[in-house]
């Protein structure tokens, strides 16, 4: 594993219930560098995601985020580098009774005297996401697409080195091309890491360097013709 | 079997423990940094178990104080000594009774309230969030209420102890012709303030094992909707046993 790598998995194996998720998986992320995993429901992406930050453990092997290893720090120094990253889960995981704007400073995790300084960048995130109108509204009260653009800008809104995006565009329907642009504006053009999972093919070509195929617990790597969508997705 | 349920209570028990701990101890720092999840859930834990059991609270002690001021003057009537009934009656309520009602009505509200906010949130990934965002939900999401109960559980024992005499008193009166001053001058001595700061405390400790309860109930993953009900009627079932078991050996190490 390189040492600049911000994300690596080494020999990652996972069993859940009786059946085996992983075998022996191998992944590593190089700063800056853009990959995607690509794969029908059920292969285990989102499981993948929860690795990558140590909220799930694996069987075996190692995992080592910004070149530390997971399995053997204590949860505050996890916590620590989990807050390096900006995640969007599948399903959305915003905090419902919280409005739009305490999101994002939930995320931001300020003290009052930086508050200040750091609201342009709040005012920047909810511009960029088109959510700038959404501010005070209580993120439970808010349709799925709108959900998801501030997921996005809870994500990015931390200047995150590594971005983990499960199904970032799902929801968004209508917007999601201009909410892809975004992406890319804000990944490629600021040489941030991603690993992006999703089961479309064609935003992981167009979004990363590298596409892998999660097929029966191991990655395969993928060219870039191939980009017709999982009969399941 | 008898040996793994004892394993598991202990570590319920630790587990219980460790979070409440936790919670309170890191909640300070939550709050210094004007965390909005933790001031939000500051004020929405105040009024839900400060201020809005306060109701329901007094009707349960005028009631409490009915039926042993009923009993009382049952007794009363036959032997005729106000003086140790009357002060047997009100050290009974607040050394024993009211701290167990208060108990008992912590156990409903904070332990099953507790278990299912946190089975919701997380069904709702809001505790994966905000691990992932690199926080430690239990200062932000135990803190507020353990605050909030804390502080409750000697006001709640105060307005327990009021209301509970009020209703004696009026039973007395009716029932065994008692006057309200001839009550006040016996209930209201050092001795029950004694007795009230004793359920006081016993109060707090019945609070702090509801919220351990609850803690440890809602700490567990939650996969279906289903599961949060199921998780909030064992949190119920098991701080009374809790609690009266505490309650218990509290009577016999005294």
């Amino acid at each position: 594993m390189s040492d600049a790598a911000v994300l690596g998995f080494s020999a990652v194996s996972l069993v859940i219930g009786a059946r085996r998720l992983f075998d022996r998986l191998d992944l590593c992320l190089g700063r800056g560098e853009r990959a995607a995993i690509i794969g029908p429901s059920g292969t285990g992406k989102s499981v993948i995601q929860r690795l990558a930050i140590g909220m799930t453990p694996p069987l075996t092997g190692s995992v080592a985020l910004f070149g530390e290893d997971l399995g053997a720090l204590p949860a505050a120094a996890q916590r620590r580098l989990r807050g390096r990253c900006g995640m969007v889960f599948q399903g959305g995981s915003l905090i419902g009774s919280l409005s739009v704007e305490d999101n994002l400073w939930l995320a931001l995790d300020a003290a009052p005297a930086a508050r200040k300084r750091l609201r342009r960048r709040i005012d920047r995130a909810l511009f960029d996401f088109g959510i700038e109108h959404a501010a005070p509204i209580i993120a439970g009260n808010l349709s799925e697409g709108e959900r998801r653009r501030v997921e996005l800008a809870r994500a990015f809104v931390r200047d995150p080195e590594l971005l983990i995006l499960d199904e970032p565009l799902v929801g968004l329907r209508a917007d999601a091309d201009a909410i892809e642009a975004v992406l890319a504006r804000q990944i490629i053009a600021r040489g941030r890491a991603l690993l992006l999972l999703t089961q479309d093919r064609g935003l992981a070509h167009r979004l990363c360097e590298r596409v892998l195929l999660l097929e029966n617990g191991v990655l395969v790597q993928q060219d870039g013709a191939d980009v017709a969508p999982f009969a399941s997705a | 079997m008898v040996l793994t349920r004892a394993m598991q209570a202990c570590k319920g028990i630790g587990t219980g423990v460790w979070l409440v701990w936790h919670g309170f101890c890191g909640f300070a720092r939550t709050v210094s940094t004007r965390d909005p999840l933790a001031e939000a859930g500051l004020g929405e834990a105040m009024a839900r178990f400060v201020w809005g059991p306060v109701v329901t609270l007094i009707g349960l002690a005028v009631l409490t104080g009915v039926i042993a001021g009923v009993a009382a003057g049952q007794v009363l009537q036959v032997y005729n000594v106000p003086l140790l009934i009357i002060a047997a009656l009100a050290d009974a309520l607040m050394r024993q009774i009211l701290p167990l009602v208060v108990g008992v009505f912590a156990s409903g509200s904070v332990s099953v309230e507790l278990a299912s906010r946190l089975g919701a949130l997380s069904l709702a990934r809001e505790v994966d969030a905000l691990e992932a965002m690199g926080h430690d939900p239990v200062p932000r999401l135990l803190g507020p209420p353990i605050i909030a109960v804390l502080l409750a559980s000697p006001v709640h024992m105060l307005i327990a102890a009021l209301s509970a005499l009020t209703g004696a008193a009026i039973a007395l009166h009716l029932g065994a012709n008692l006057a309200y001053h001839t009550f006040t001058q016996i209930a209201l001595t050092g001795q029950t303030g004694h007795a009230l700061l004793i359920g006081m405390g016993k109060a707090l400790l019945f609070a702090t094992i509801a919220l351990m309860v609850g803690a440890t109930v809602g700490a567990k993953p939650v996969r279906a909707p289903a599961e949060i009900g199921r998780h909030a009627g064992r949190a119920f079932t098991t701080g009374l046993l809790a609690i009266f078991a505490a309650a218990s050996l509290w009577a016999v190490l005294a």
